[in-house]
């Protein structure tokens, strides 16, 4: 539902025009992120986040700021450009791999620490990889894109008290399981 | 609850990455939409009057505060920028692409609950029930009757399908051929609907024209369009429709063919177009 005060803050926004830079900048790392933790490959979230700018940028004098935010409207676009490169390409499922840390490797001094947080990455994405799709969505949005629970509803059309709450329990049962793991 | 380890995936992108797309996105053709898009904005007074339509709908919609932002409402502001014929199908595209995604509605409607063996029995022109559906389905034994009370006939029918994990299908047969709405692209009348059906789409997400039969269809992804049939049985019982664009794991499917109107709507996270095809070529 749209409050009077959602739309006179809607209104006001109108009137300033988008600096489209600031939003690249501010932008770029939350859905580059993004898609970092729901594919899990660099390549991949370079080349997702890529078209989503892409597409963005074709399309941006048609965004409408009493509609959305710049980025929960560079969300919807990243959501779809990763729903349709999955339908159009379901053996991009299966390109899916762990990031390697090949390009960071770690000096002799903290081998067994780099080593460590190497092999928690690998872990926490392969629990995220293992998630339902739902609230892999949820978990990359919150985590990834760094949104809020109210951005998250805004961009993916659950309830603010339902992202909250799915959220919760995933969160609860990854922590569950990373600590399992880490025994 | 402790939720620190799940940002350690969390990373800047390569400056190399970073760089180059922002350069890409500096020049042609990303610069120049926005350019002309900017020029049209000063010198076409049908932005302006496009802007002070929407302004003037969203104050309407602040004093009413119940009212979502519903299609009905977009309608009436829509600007079409491109029709789409195929076959004699229709979809007209918006360029209003945020205004169309993300908003959802309910609303009902009197349906009568009926079994699909009464369907097959007193209305046979109206089951036309398909020969394949998904594995794991069943048809369900409560079906819809749509129509006046005072007429003999029904103009509607809806069958529905679901599987051990609640995943829905719903078919739904209609009298009537005009699935894209009572008025030709020239703005003549159709004479040949029982009603009209209106979608209006953005330009980015178009939905798909594919054919049945060597039908033309029209297939909508993430567009949601269910009806509840879990309320109690009454005389008179509200048809609990959902509205939703922004599900990711609905499927919605429309077509004509014989003077009948058929529209498929899916909510499961494992059927593919490719089942919906199948599902709807095995209709007779």
């Amino acid at each position: 539902m749209i409050s009077q005060i959602d739309i006179l803050q809607a209104f006001r926004s109108m009137r300033q025009p988008v600096d489209w830079s600031v939003v690249y900048e501010s932008e770029l790392p939350r859905v580059y992120n993004y898609f970092l933790y729901k594919v899990c490959n660099r390549e991949l979230a370079e080349d997702l986040t890529a078209t989503t700018f892409e597409r963005a940028w074709t399309t941006r004098s048609k965004y409408n700021s009493i509609l959305a935010s710049p980025a929960t409207w560079l969300f919807g676009i990243a959501r779809n450009v990763l729903r349709e490169n999955f339908r159009r390409d379901k053996a991009i499922e299966n390109k899916i791999e762990p990031i390697q840390d090949n390009e960071h490797l770690p000096s002799a001094i903290d081998v067994e620490q780099s080593f460590q947080e190497l092999q928690d990455k690998v872990l926490l994405q392969n629990l995220l990889l293992e998630l339902p799709e739902r609230e892999h969505d949820l978990v990359a949005l919150k985590y990834g894109g760094g949104l809020s629970n109210r951005e998250i509803a805004k961009a993916t059309g659950f309830s603010e008290s339902n992202v909250g709450s799915i959220l919760h329990r995933t969160v609860t049962n990854l922590q569950r399981k990373w600590d399992e793991r880490h025994e | 609850m402790n939720d620190k380890f799940l940002y350690q995936l969390c990373e800047e992108p390569e400056p190399e990455f970073a760089n180059s797309l922002r350069q890409k996105l500096s020049q042609p053709p990303y610069t120049k939409l926005v350019q002309d898009a900017k020029e049209r904005l000063f010198i076409s007074r049908y932005f302006t009057t496009k802007r002070m339509v929407l302004v003037l709908v969203a104050l309407s919609l602040a004093f009413a505060l119940t009212l979502f932002v519903s299609p009905a409402v977009r309608a009436a502001v829509i600007d079409i920028i491109e029709t789409i014929i195929i076959k004699g199908m229709t979809v007209w595209v918006s360029d209003d692409v945020s205004a169309v995604r993300g908003e959802s509605e309910t609303y009902s409607v009197i349906w009568t609950p009926v079994s699909p063996g009464d369907i097959s029995t007193n209305y046979p022109d109206f089951a036309k029930l398909p020969t394949w559906v998904p594995f794991g389905y069943v048809l369900q034994d409560r079906a819809a009757l749509f129509g006046s009370m005072i007429q003999e006939n029904p103009d509607s029918v809806l069958f529905e399908w679901k599987n051990k994990y609640g995943d829905i299908i719903q078919l739904t047969v209609s009298e009537g051929s005009c699935p894209n709405g009572q008025v030709w692209e020239s703005g003549e009348r159709r004479s040949d609907c029982m009603y009209g059906f209106y979608f209006s789409v953005d330009s980015e997400n178009q939905p798909e024209v594919i054919t049945i039969d060597e039908q033309a269809a029209i297939l909508f992804h993430d567009l949601q369009i269910l009806m509840d049939l879990s309320d109690p049985i009454q005389q008179w019982n509200p048809y609990r429709g959902k509205y939703d664009n922004r599900d990711p794991e609905a499927f919605f499917l429309i077509w004509e063919s014989d003077g009948m109107r058929f529209e498929i709507a899916t909510k499961s996270q494992t059927i593919s177009k490719r089942d919906l095809i199948r599902f709807a070529e095995s209709i007779p």
